[in-house]
């Protein structure tokens, strides 16, 4: 292991363009250090993804592929960021979540006398961690008043805190169906596995602010210097709706824009009708005819679907429409400015039923106006 | 009592570490024979079955293409999975088991466990009814849907996912998907088992009993 670095761990259609909203504000902060962006198999980071995102200095590391000698009992989701830790080529490590993203710069971390005394910069979370816990004696590590750890960003020495990366990487990757019964997901495992080992860390000493869907972490002097946006992530799957108070959220979505541009076998793109195959000619064809009552959680509006592949009548939620049809069943993937905001599927009598991507719950209906 | 906090990616997807035991009614979906006649390729509650053709040329490479899957399961006891690629159509029907309220659909993939196979997912849809009337479709995005795959460097043998509705007494439901085999037989001669692809979709309902 050597050098300085950072870390993403990112992959799938969810979590890759965050991952590149990250990646480009980075560059665009003026930061040059390597960065690895690490993804569950293929599946998750096909090859026109991993073309879009190394001209940026950005290695894609397949984590299956580290683990094929040894696999883990637990690689995806929150486990595969202590795997990416203790397998990562740097020594140093900027471990950043894909839906965060710093506002400044943040190889000065690096330098900062905090780091260089312990080898560890972990971030506070909203919320101290009681004595009743469980955690603190199934682990043997004594309670101390402590806020938790919130792990959207770590910076690690890893050849410093072995120890305490090995034994993360235990809990996380080989025990997390146990001790996630006990911490939520990853982000304690770390501070457990410090204490366990006899580490010590840094955190910055002020809590972090909380903007709609959004953490803000502060540095060491107090400055704004990270951005976890832990709901409503950048995504072309789903609308992302606009954080009054987001920094750089402008520029954000200027590169979102780009992604959209560039990512041209994405799923979900506007119907074409010259292109459709008869079934899905014969779905969109009923579809453009008459108005429909388009109701949410948002609203009722009247829209109307055109066979160019626009809606007109919603809100910035609808502006062009897509099918997918098969023999037995027909898919409405309704997108807005950003992504696609609703999918619905199809029912008796001009009804179609849906829900909104990545929102369990919130329920979409569109019926035909008589 | 897990800590509640923010970081980390969220868990939209619900996948599941396996299967929930009670299921009231269960379709398989599985390699068989590939539609010569001994093994099913469809089957629900373990007796009733049908017949499907995933290729219908052996080669070196198999590939079922994408294929249409609608299992219907009503509290009346009509019960009935179908497979549909094109003009080839196999469905099993059931009408021995009635329920009260379905309170919940779990959808899986899984492979054996030897390199170079493959079970894909997508468009799944859970719709549930009540009356007749479609209350709410479940869709989620095609990264929530259950993939088996051990093409290397993958080594994903299984993988199953809830699709569970807001209400609880719906009274039917519509599983409707795409599903695509692949595997490298290595060998032109070589047969795959007929439950080296095996898909599940199983029902949960209430007052589940025998008609």
């Amino acid at each position: 292991m050597c050098g300085r670095g950072i870390v993403i761990p990112a992959g799938g259609m969810r979590y890759f363009p965050c991952a590149w909203v990250c990646i480009r504000v980075l560059r665009a902060l003026g930061c040059k250090l390597p960065i690895e962006l690490w993804h569950v198999g293929r599946q998750e980071l096909s090859a026109g993804m991993r073309a879009l995102v190394e001209p940026f200095g950005v290695a894609c590391v397949d984590a299956t592929a580290v683990a094929a000698s040894r696999p883990p009992r637990f690689l995806s989701g929150w486990p595969i960021k202590s795997f990416a830790l203790m397998h990562t080529g740097f020594r140093e490590v900027l471990l950043l979540d894909a839906d965060n993203m710093p506002v400044v710069d943040p190889t000065y971390l690096f330098d900062t006398p905090q780091y260089h005394a312990t080898g560890a910069v972990f971030w506070p979370d909203s919320e101290p961690f009681g004595p009743h816990r469980a955690i603190w004696r199934l682990t043997g590590v004594p309670y101390r008043s402590e806020l938790a750890v919130e792990s959207g960003q770590m910076l690690v020495d890893r050849q410093r805190c072995w120890p305490g990366v090995a034994l993360a990487g235990w809990m996380n990757n080989q025990h997390a169906d146990f001790w996630y019964r006990h911490l939520h997901g990853d982000k304690d495992t770390f501070r457990f596995a410090w204490r366990k080992t006899g580490l010590d860390y840094a955190m910055p000493p002020r809590s972090p602010k909380d903007l709609p869907d959004t953490l803000l972490q502060l540095d060491f002097g107090g400055g704004l210097l990270f951005q976890h946006r832990y709901g409503n992530k950048w995504s072309l799957d789903s609308q992302t709706l606009r954080i009054p108070g987001f920094r750089l959220e402008m520029l954000c979505r200027q590169f979102l824009a780009e992604l959209r541009a560039r990512w041209t076998n994405r799923p979900n793109p506007p119907h074409r009708h010259e292109d459709a195959e008869p079934a899905a000619r014969a779905v969109a064809e009923s579809l453009s005819h008459g108005r429909w009552h388009l109701e949410s959680s948002s609203g009722t509006s009247t829209v109307s679907f055109h066979l160019d592949g626009s809606v007109r009548g919603g809100s910035a939620r609808e502006r062009t429409w897509s099918l997918t049809v098969h023999a037995t069943e027909a898919i409405l993937a309704i997108a807005g400015i950003d992504s696609v905001a609703w999918r619905l599927a199809r029912g008796h009598n001009d009804l179609w039923v849906g829900q909104a991507p990545a929102e369990p719950g919130r329920a979409v209906s569109l019926c035909r106006i008589c | 009592v897990a800590d509640t906090g923010t970081s980390g990616p969220s868990s939209y997807c619900r996948f599941i570490p396996g299967y929930t035991l009670g299921a009231c009614i269960t379709g398989v979906i599985q390699y068989g024979d590939n539609g010569t006649g001994d093994s099913p390729e469809i089957i629900i509650n373990a007796q009733h079955e049908g017949q499907f053709t995933w290729q219908t040329t052996r080669q070196v490479l198999f590939a079922s293409g994408p294929v249409s899957v609608e299992f219907r399961v009503s509290a009346g006891g009509s019960n009935q999975l179908t497979l549909a690629k094109g003009a080839s159509v196999g469905s099993a029907s059931d009408s021995t088991v009635g329920t009260e309220f379905i309170t919940g659909v779990e959808v899986g993939a899984a492979v054996f466990a030897a390199p170079r196979r493959r079970m894909h997912w997508s468009n799944l849809v859970a719709k549930y009814y009540k009356n007749n009337v479609l209350r709410e479709a479940v869709i989620m995005g095609p990264e929530c849907e259950p993939k088996a795959d051990t093409y290397p460097p993958n080594n994903r043998a299984f993988q199953a996912a809830s699709y569970p509705p807001s209400a609880s007494d719906n009274d039917a439901v519509t599983v409707t998907g795409i599903l695509q085999l692949a595997g490298d037989r290595g060998d032109p001669n070589f047969e795959f088992n007929p439950s080296d692809f095996y898909a599940k979709i199983l029902v949960f309902a209430t007052n589940c009993h025998t008609r």
